[in-house]
């Protein structure tokens, strides 16, 4: 028999027939994987744009995406703990200490002025109080009170604002209006976006308006006054027949916890060489300490640790202690 | 399978020999070659930079009024003798300025582009054969170079723009340091240097009180850089001796008083009005500290670095010419 007159066999088929349905598959691979290098998902390719990259989205940079008027004009920036002094260099430390999580930038261009910018700074901070601490430590000379926030106030090229667990810079590379406008538009937008519960920071309210000399309440981190023991304190200045006097005031978990730090607080000036003075306060269990020529007091009401920094004159100290207790809330639920 | 398939016991002992055999040498070579401390960081020579303070003339300084920085920078370098004293025909220049952030030059958080646009021109004016212009923002170069302003105006003026690269940073000791020990420090725009000028902006800063033309120099470190702002004073001490420039620019006409070292509000800025240009950088920082109203207890940065050698915080002893610019 010639071997050309031999009939494949069986197997010889099989084979055939397994190998045209590997090629057959490779080729369908092959063909899938040209397919979908050719379409990227746009989700990864929006990610590629990203700078550094290491932090999830923030809930902010979606809702400012499309404001009325407002084009985008650069990639969002995400910065955590360990980069944040990539982006604003010795700054960080401010908001290290006070609670910082996340940072989101980015740059929005007002339709009418493309060559000109908004740059956005959403810095998500641990909670209410601590982005109330970064708000209220960098105060703006002749900065106007604004009304897109609670806590917010603006000057000619930029707004400033806290809204619950977020400050937020918003900062034009100009004095114009349409920027302005245009960081308006943005603070509003996420204001609207983002709610919060009302009322999460009562100690701002407490503060008496009487001999006070200025809005300017701040949230401090320990140490304060030199003091480790005291930690995130708020602040606000009194000016009473001349002399100027910083009065503070904390919310702590109890009335317990309060009074003992307010004993801490005593312990640590007497420490440091004060000298405890008996005066005639109608402010039950309030410690007065001199110390180097001024004058320091501290007590409590309920949950609040209160007092006074930095006196010189023992009447006037004594008038903002009674006037600084009358404010706080018998109930100490806050204002 | 038949009889003529079964292998003999001899051809089965010598392919088992045989594959024994293999297998020794390879386990062997295996044991040879095996190195117990892996591989090794490859061995890099570590750098200095060269000495690029000018030679046999006294330390200047001069101290300029006027609110117009490039009226201010000629009249300086009037004062002064001429760029022509500090910059020969054939120098090759390199400008470290200050593009931290990606920030308007409006808000006083970068070295002003008049300034470094004036400067290079002055430069080349003098006969310089390269006038570069170089710094290290960790922020996305690019946008800090072109949205400061300083990339078009270097470029404009006829300076080359550097950008940070891998290749341009080696590892580099300051002697008898405590924190730069074998740090990326960005050498490579050095490579031919034979003049450097620092050019900063007079601002506050969170950390270090101020940041001058001292602090400037901290933008050519590599690495992760912040952890030096646990020790602030210090690594700019270290700087000082790090670096010693032909001469320095400080821009104090709008000086950021609060919130730096980046600002972010025009009412961080004041009007200072004043531009100082010297061969002491301490000097010059002490001048640029007045403008702030900080005192050397404010700063001991400036104290330290005159300790270690970098200049004086007497600025006064070295008769500064004080001049307003028309």
């Amino acid at each position: 028999m010639h071997p050309l007159d031999l009939k494949p066999s069986r197997a010889v088929n099989s084979s055939i027939i397994a190998g045209i349905a590997v090629l057959t598959a490779l080729a369908f691979l092959g063909v899938w994987i040209g397919y979908r290098q050719l379409h990227f998902n746009p989700a990864v390719l929006a990610m590629r744009t990203e700078l550094p990259g290491t932090v999830p989205a923030l809930q902010a940079d979606s809702l400012i995406f499309r404001i009325p008027e407002t084009l985008v004009a650069a990639a969002p920036e995400r910065y955590d703990a360990a980069s944040l002094s990539d982006k604003i260099n010795g700054k960080a430390e401010l908001y290290l200490a006070a609670g910082f999580r996340s940072l989101t930038a980015r740059r929005f261009s007002p339709i009418k002025l493309p060559d000109q910018w908004v740059e956005a700074f959403f810095y998500e901070m641990r909670d209410a109080s601590a982005a109330f601490s970064v708000y209220s430590m960098q105060r703006r000379e002749g900065a106007a009170p604004s009304d897109v926030a609670g806590f917010s106030r603006e000057t000619s090229n930029a707004l400033f604002l806290a809204h619950g667990a977020y400050y937020v810079e918003l900062i034009a590379s100009d004095v114009q209006p349409p920027l302005q406008e245009a960081a308006r538009n943005l603070a509003r937008a996420f204001v609207a976006s983002y709610r919060v519960s009302e009322k999460q920071i009562t100690e701002t309210e407490i503060f008496p308006d009487a001999y006070r000399t200025s809005d300017e309440i701040k949230l401090l981190s320990a140490p304060v006054f030199g003091c480790e023991c005291l930690d995130r304190i708020y602040t606000a200045f009194y000016e009473i027949q001349g002399e100027r006097m910083t009065a503070f005031l904390a919310r702590q978990d109890s009335a317990k916890s309060a009074r003992n730090l307010a004993l801490q607080y005593r312990e640590f000036l007497l420490r440091y060489g004060a000298r405890e003075l008996e005066l005639n306060l109608d402010v039950p269990g309030v410690h007065v300490l001199k110390i180097f020529d001024v004058l320091e007091a501290v007590f409590t009401r309920g949950p609040y640790l209160a007092g006074v920094h930095e006196a010189s004159n023992e009447d006037r100290l004594k008038i903002l202690v009674r006037t600084l207790y009358q404010g706080i809330p018998e109930t100490g639920n806050g204002a | 399978m038949g009889p003529e398939d079964l292998i003999s016991r001899r051809n089965f002992l010598a392919r088992a020999l045989q594959a024994g055999l293999t297998g020794t040498l390879v386990a062997g070579g295996g044991i040879l070659f095996y190195d117990p401390d892996g591989p090794m960081p490859p061995v890099v020579q570590a750098v200095s930079l060269p000495d690029f303070s000018i030679s046999g003339i006294k330390k200047q300084l001069c101290i300029v009024h006027g609110p117009d920085r490039k009226k201010s920078l000629r009249s300086a370098f009037q004062a002064l003798g001429g760029m022509e004293s500090f910059i020969r025909p054939k120098d090759r220049v390199l400008i470290k300025v200050n593009a931290a952030f990606a920030t308007p030059p409006q808000l006083g958080a970068t070295t002003h582009p008049e300034l470094v646009s004036e400067t290079v021109r002055m430069c080349i004016e003098s006969g310089a054969a390269y006038v570069a212009v170089t710094d290290n923002p960790i922020n996305d170069p690019q946008s800090c170079f072109e949205l400061t302003g300083i990339g078009p105006a270097a470029r404009q003026a006829g300076a080359r723009v550097i950008l940070p690269d891998p290749g341009a940073f080696a590892p580099l000791t300051v002697p008898n340091a405590r924190l730069i020990r074998n740090w990326p420090v960005m050498v490579g725009p050095f490579e031919g240097i034979t003049r450097v000028i620092g050019m900063a902006p007079v601002k506050d800063h969170h950390r270090s009180g101020a940041s001058m033309t001292l602090k400037n120099w901290y933008g050519l470190l590599g690495g992760r850089r912040n952890i030096f702002h646990q020790d602030i004073h210090t690594i700019i001490q270290e700087l000082s001796i790090m670096i010693r420039p032909s001469l320095v620019i400080l821009d104090g006409v709008a000086a950021m008083v609060r919130n730096g070292p980046t600002g972010g509000s025009f009412s961080d800025l004041r009007r200072t009005d004043t531009l100082i240009v010297g061969t002491d950088p301490v000097a010059v920082d002490a001048v640029g500290a007045s403008l702030l109203q900080r005192s050397l207890d404010q700063l001991p940065f400036l104290e330290k670095a005159e300790a270690a050698g970098a200049g004086t915080v007497n600025y006064e002893s070295l008769n500064p010419i004080r001049i307003t610019a028309g």
